[in-house]
This record gives structure tokens, sequence and C-alpha cells, in this order.
């Protein structure tokens, strides 16, 4: 896992991406619990995402690496991401 | 680190080898576990928790070996109680080995638990579960070289064809042999991070006060992560003040070398591990951006189509579970009915005693209740077995979570509110996939308001007799509604008080799509349904007695029974009153049996296919049945429905249905039956006489519904008729609902608040809707 690049880009929560955008993850805001559970499933700051469904409201999916994973609309906007890539 | 033998080395031992299994949750585990095992295994839980846990063994090259398969976890932290109960297994039950079972497609994340464990110092291996899917998606692994960087031997396994057992098996017999040899290797932080880690070990091995078995580093690095349970442990120990002095230095030192939390960067060095090892021998060809997965969810997840796909399968799902269980049901009601039968035969004509009386109308009664639904509640489990193993439950979960979220429910709690609308009892069962203990209760406190198939038989009862043609579809439609507002309603109540809280925060894995195995998912519907049977069966007898006592005692005088009828005198309470039972609600086809036969096996819910009903709710022998209209007045459950009388008739009942009322804890369709046996006063006079009727088996199941709804059209209101089946909707769960909820809550308390509360609810709500009503009409 390399370093994320923290600088330079404007991060944003992870629910104002649209489907397809991919992004690398800054910042995860929130209790440590959250944070702790985010960890074990490979969601953590320098990871690599990319948004597959995102509607206006409720959960969205994404893509890392090899998993899916579902998250939350309150989630998604605790997980600050620098977009691009 | 130089961790002493651990006290469970199974060289010199002759005991069974202790295997404890683990693995992220659809990682193939379960059926890994039952390749091992095959068929001997048990359920249990861990004490205290509802987390369930299977233990099965085997035997390899002469060596018991004993596998407990762990609740499926990401992580080792404390975050959940899977993890919890995981990680007390591994420190404080110590096994021999572990083996974790690693998704071997999804490699880096799967790896990450398996690092936790190399960090315990435990004999470890790994199972490389689907690996063929690995070599699919394009990916090589060099299992020697990985195995060499890990320390730690690795078995490729393709789970569901049985690949790699043998391998395993052996693996595991020379892992706990030789335990020292298989030691994992040590995980690295990095220099700086390790410098404080080592700072903080050498002082908790200095101290000497903690347990051998726990590595001294492991402890330093959970404590620099903050780890709560790491914290109780400290507080064991003989200096624990100046080793937190130092876990805090140490975690300052890292915070301001690098900026981040001391947690966040052990993470990230283990991650890091990972990483460093998969580059080394891992090769990815391709990274697979389509997978069929992807594509099947591109449908099924989206937008448009997520719901109507739902709403398609779920269709399903029920047509499956109420109509394949028919036949099955058919059969148990016979087999009840004919062990009924049995039973009182014991007793010639004449001795009946109450203890006849105990066996067939309370035990055989209680417990025939229950075992006709076993087939519903297999069924279920099977499908929701295939739902999960295919990994649609998760995408399930996915598209209700918005609507589920709103009322501060997780998107799980979707599917047993579903379920509780063929029966809550399952359903309560079905709550035990989410994952926050609020959520579960939330989700089961408010699951009885979805109307249960056995209320149907009452307002299929009602319903006709009170209200004209047009009106009677949007009351029957009404009645599911209210229930399901009130669910709404009082689950946001209830989370924003007595279960107030964070939800659970909604963050799942999709496992990819997968054909679920024959024998995975019979297994995993057995698990199921057979707890089901030992939880609820034993409590359901005590109960089912009780009721059948209340209705039984006190005596009431002996009617003189008609002596020149053989079958007279084979009820308790004297048989009259018991063949108008039969005849008013016709309990199936008992009379045409003709003289000499006794009690009533069959379902009172008989009854209701003349009317078209589901057959689910057919139903065996319930508690009280069989005791005619005098003695049910007399006894305590008539003389408590007597004296309730004042208060519920404030809501619309008379005596008479405040007794059937009692009767329907039993089970909600009960409700019909008892209000057949105590309207037999009205309507057969005192049902001397009739038993040339029953002779002539002139039996018609229509005529018998049509008398008992005149009975009632001449007794009540259709305001009346509606408070009763609204009281019927909202008031106490039936019995075998109280049980279930108090065995999965873990505490009487949660199914004594519901039992009262709901009550409570009902009778406020019931009062309202009749003393309004009663001003308009």
């Amino acid at each position: 896992m390399t370093p994320s690049p923290r600088q330079n880009v404007q991060p944003m929560p992870l629910a104002m991406l649209s489907p397809g955008e991919r992004a690398r993850v800054v910042d995860v805001r929130g209790g440590r619990g959250f944070a702790r559970r985010l960890t074990s499933l490979g969601v953590m700051p320098g990871t690599a995402l990319e948004v597959v469904q995102n509607g206006l409201a409720g959960p969205l999916i994404v893509k890392l690496k090899e998993s899916r994973l579902a998250l939350g609309r309150g989630m998604s906007h605790r997980i600050m991401v620098a977009p691009g890539e | 680190m130089g961790r002493q033998p651990s006290k469970s080395d199974a060289a010199g031992r002759s005991g069974p080898i202790r295997v404890g299994l683990a693995g992220n949750p659809n990682a193939g585990k379960s059926t890994i576990f039952n390749n091992l095992t095959g068929s001997r295994q048990h359920v249990g839980n861990y004490p205290g928790v509802t987390v369930e846990t299977k233990e099965g063994r085997f035997r390899y090259q002469d060596r018991e070996i004993q596998v407990i398969d762990l609740p499926g976890t990401y992580s080792l932290t404390a975050y959940s109680l899977e993890e919890l109960v995981a990680r007390r297994f591994v420190i404080e039950d110590r096994p021999d080995v572990i083996v974790d079972v690693v998704d071997a497609s999804n490699l880096e994340r799967n790896l990450y638990l398996a690092v936790q464990f190399m960090e315990l110092g435990i004999p470890l291996i790994l199972a490389f579960n689907m690996s063929d899917v690995a070599k699919a998606r394009g990916t090589e692994i060099d299992i020697e070289l990985l195995s060499e960087l890990l320390g730690v031997t690795i078995i490729p396994t393709v789970g569901h064809r049985g690949q790699g057992m043998d391998e395993l098996k052996e693996a595991i017999l020379a892992t706990a042999l030789d335990p020292t040899d298989h030691r994992p290797s040590p995980v690295t932080y990095g220099d700086e991070v390790e410098r404080q880690v080592g700072r903080v070990a050498r002082l908790i091995e200095d101290d000497g006060g903690l347990d051998p078995v726990i590595p001294a580093r492991w402890l330093a690095v959970k404590l620099l992560e903050e780890d709560e349970e790491a914290e109780k442990l400290l507080a064991g120990l003989g200096s624990p003040d100046e080793i937190s002095e130092a876990v805090r230095k140490a975690a300052h030192h890292i915070e301001t070398d690098f900026g981040d939390s001391a947690e966040t960067l052990i993470a990230d060095r283990r991650y890091g591990f990972i990483s460093g090892a998969c580059q080394e021998a891992v090769k990815s060809t391709v990274e697979s951006r389509h997978t069929m997965s992807d594509r099947i969810d591109s449908v099924v997840t989206s937008r448009a189509l997520g719901i109507p796909i739902f709403l398609g399968i779920m269709y399903v799902v029920f047509a499956l579970v109420f109509t394949l269980g028919e036949v099955p049901m058919d059969w148990i009601e016979h087999g009840v009915e004919d062990a009924a039968e049995l039973v009182a035969g014991w007793w010639p004509a004449g001795t009946e005693s109450a203890l006849q009386s105990l066996l067939v109308n309370g035990i055989i009664g209680g417990v025939g209740g229950i075992l006709v639904f076993l087939p519903n509640i297999f069924l279920l489990f099977l499908a929701i077995a295939i739902l999960e193993d295919s990994g649609y439950m998760a995408r399930a979960a996915f598209i209700m979570d918005r609507l589920m979220h709103k009322i501060g429910l997780h998107g799980r709690s979707f599917i047993p509110m579903l379920i509780g609308f063929g029966c809550t009892v399952p359903a309560v069962m079905g709550t035990r996939t989410l994952e926050s203990r609020r959520d579960r209760l939330g989700t089961m406190l408010v699951l009885p308001l979805m109307s249960c198939g056995a209320r149907l038989p009452i307002y299929m009862l009602f319903i006709p007799a009170f209200f004209p043609q047009a009106w009677q579809a949007p009351v029957l439609w009404s009645l599911y509604l209210i229930g399901i507002v009130l669910a709404i309603l009082l689950a946001k109540l209830l989370r924003s008080t007595i279960l107030k809280g964070e939800t659970a925060p909604f963050v799942m894995e999709l496992p990819p799509y997968r054909m679920p195995t024959i024998k995975g998912t019979l297994m995993h519907m057995w698990e199921r349904g057979w707890m089901f049977i030992r939880k609820a069966g034993t409590v359901i007898v005590g109960i089912s007695i009780l009721l059948w006592a209340m209705m039984y005692y006190p005596r009431a005088p002996q009617p003189e029974a008609a002596p020149d009828h053989d079958h007279a005198a084979v009820a308790p309470a004297g048989c009259d009153e018991h063949d108008i039972l039969l005849r008013t609600a016709h309990l199936g086809d008992f009379a045409a049996a003709g003289p000499g036969q006794v009690l009533p096996g069959p379902a009172m819910v008989d009854s209701a296919t003349p009317l078209g009903l589901p057959p689910m709710l057919a139903h065996a022998p319930h508690p009280g049945e069989g005791i005619g209209t005098d003695q049910l007045h007399y006894s305590i459950a008539g003389r408590l429905g007597n004296s309730i009388e004042p208060v519920m008739s404030l809501i619309g009942f008379d005596w008479k249905t405040s007794v059937a009322m009692i009767g329907a804890f039993a089970a909600k369709e009960v409700f019909v039956a008892q209000l057949a046996i105590v309207h037999a006063i009205e309507t057969e006079g005192h049902g001397h006489g009739h038993h040339h009727d029953l002779d002539d088996h002139g039996h018609d199941h229509h005529h018998d519904r049509e008398s008992l709804r005149e009975a009632l059209q001449h007794e009540y209101s259709a305001l009346q008729a509606f408070c009763i089946m609204l009281f019927s909707l909202l008031s106490m769960p039936c019995m075998v609902t109280v049980v279930t909820v108090w065995k999965e809550s873990g505490s009487w308390k949660w199914a004594a608040l519901q039992l009262v509360g709901l009550t409570v609810i009902a009778y406020v709500i019931t009062f309202a809707v009749y003393q309004i009503g009663q001003l308009f009409i």
C-alpha cells in the first residue's frame, strides 16, 4: 500500500462521487469503531476505490481491489476522498 | 518474542486436537467446515451471546480432531460480538491450531485477519479457498514463497469440490504435533513503530503478570491501538499505571512523527506487510473489471430494477415456503392426531383422568402446535440459506437500506419483517443477521405487528360476518396497514428512546455471486431448524401445560354424560360440549371416525379451508382444545376472562371474547376455536342430544362456519368485530414468539417488555377506536 497523495487535492465526501468515478481515501471521519470496521474491510487512508452505484439517496456501492462494498449514505459522507486516478 | 510452550500443545496429549476455524464472512468457511467434519457436528451458542458457533469432529491418522467453527470476521478488533467471540476463543481457549480460511480471489483483504492471528503467535494454517476462482481471474500465487514469507503453512483448497481436504488435515496434524516448528513470522511495523512497540513489550515482559500464552508484543500493539479488551488485560498486571504511561508516550511519539494515530499507522503497516508479501509472491495479470458478478449487480442493484426483482424473489420465497409446506404439514398433523388418539386410547372409556387430558391436550397438543410449523420453518430457512449462500441477501439489504434507514433500522431488518407476515417465530430468529444489538432488538420488538398467518383465520371469521362484500378487502387491508404503520412508528420510538444510539453503520461486503451447493444449503437449513426445535420446544411444553391447567382446573361439576353413547364419556369435561365444539367449529374429521374414537387431534384451522384460507394456517391441536364449554367457563381461564370483562368491555369485548383472547396466547388462531367453544352455549342450548348428528357425519363445514358467524352477528356490532380483530393483531404475541424473543434476546425482560408493551398499546388504540367509533355509530 503506497502512502496517499494528501497534498494538492481538495478532499470531498465519497457520497458526492458519481458512478464510475475513482478516488483515493484521504480521511475517515467518525467514531473509532467505524474506522476500525472500515480498516478491516480494507478501506483506510490511501485506499483506491471506484464508485459503482450511487443515486441521490440510499447506500452506494464501491469497488476496491477485488471487493464490492455497500456503504450507507451517512457513512459515505464521513469518508473523505481525493478524486482522480 | 519468545512465547513459551502453549499449555495445550497437542504433541504429548491423548485428548483431541483442537482446531479453531476462522475466516472472513463469505470466504467459504462453512463449506470447509462441513467437508472436514461431515455430519459430526453440532450448533451451539457461546454462553451469554447469541453468536452461533459450531463444533465438529473428525479422525485423521488415529487422532481425534475437534474443529470449532468461529464466527466469520474481518478482523480481531473488538468491533462486533463475532470478533470478540473469535478473539476470546483464541486467547482464552488457546486452540492447538487455527485454520484461517482465506478467499484467495480477494487476497489482501483476507490476509488482514491472518496477520492478526500471526501477531498472536498461534500456530496457523491458511486455507487458500476458491483458488480456482483466483486462477480464473488471472491471479498466480506462488504458494511456496508466500508460505515462506509469512512463516505459515498454506493449503490451496476448493471448498465446494472438496479439493485440498486431505492436505489440510495432514497440515493440521503436523502443525499440532510440532507447534514450535510452525510459528508464524513476526509481523513488522517499520522501524519507528517497532521501537515503540518493543519498549512497551519489554515493560510488559518485565512485569511478568501476563499469562504466558499471550505474547507481550501483541499486548503492546493492542494497547497502542487503544483496544478496550487489551486495556482490561493490562488492568490485571502488576504495574498497569507504569505501562499505560509508557503506552501514552509511545503513542504520542508515533503521532508527532507521522501525523497519524498509532492505530491508523499500525493498520496501515499491517496492510503494508501483506502488500509487501503479495507483491513478491502474487502475480496478477489483469484486474478483472467486469466479472460476472458485476454484470449481475448492474441489473439486480440498479435503481430501476432493484426493487421489482427483489419483490419478485420474495414472492417466490413465500410461494415456496407455504405451498411446499402444505404436504408435510398434513403428515405431521395426522401424526399428532394419531399420537393423541393412541395415548387417549390407553384409558378405556370411563376411566379418563387428568393425566390423560394432560398428555393429550396439554403435551401432545402443545408440542404438536410447534411441530406443525416445522415444514414452514425449515423451508423458510432453506430459502434464506439459498439467498445467503448465493450472495443475494447482501443485495437485498442494500436495496432496502434506504427505506429501513428512515425508520431507524438497518437494511437487513427488512428480511425478518417480511418473514413476519408468514410467521413471527422464524422472523425473530432471522434477526440474527443483524450485527448491532440495538438494531436487532428494535426489529425483534416490532415484528409481531407484521400480521402473521395465524391471525388470518380470525379476520376470515369476522370480516364476512360483519362487513358487506365491498368493504371486506379494504377492512382486511386496513388491518395489515395499521400493523405496518404502527411497527414503523414503534421502531422509530424505540430507536430514539430505550434503544437509542447510532444505527450500526451500514457497511457490508457484497460477496461475488455463487452457485449455492446442495449440501451446504441443506446443512444451513438443518442447523437453524434444529436450533429452533431445541430452543423453542423445551419452554413451550411448559407453557402448554400451564395453559392446559388453566382451562382444566378447577374441575367443573361433571354434567350427566349420556351413558348410552360410547364416546360420550371420553372428553374430560363431558363430551357434550366437546361434540358441540366439533360441530360448531368443525374440528376436522374426527366426528366421522364414529363412536369409540377419542379426542380431537385435528386442527381447528381445518375450518378455515372452506373459506379458501392458505394451507399454512392448518394447525395441530392446542392446549385447551377438547375441553368443553362448562369446564372452560368454570376454569381459571374462564374466571380470568370473567374478571377482566369490565376492563375489556371498554374496548368492545365480552367475557367470551376475553376468554378466547387468553387461549389465543397459545397460538393466535386458537382464538377462533375458543370462540366456537364458548358460543356453543348460545347456539346449541346446553349441548345435549346432538350426538346423533355426529354419528350421521352429516358435516357441512360451511354450515358450521355460518352458524358461528350468525351467533357472532347476534352478539356483536361491526365496530366490536373490528375492535376484536384489531386487538388480536396488536396485542400480546403468541407464546412461541414470546419464548423465541426471550431466547434470542438473551433476557426474559425484552420478551416481557414486548408482551406488556404491545398489549398496552393494543388496549389504548382499541379503546380509542371503540369509544370514538361509538360516537358515530
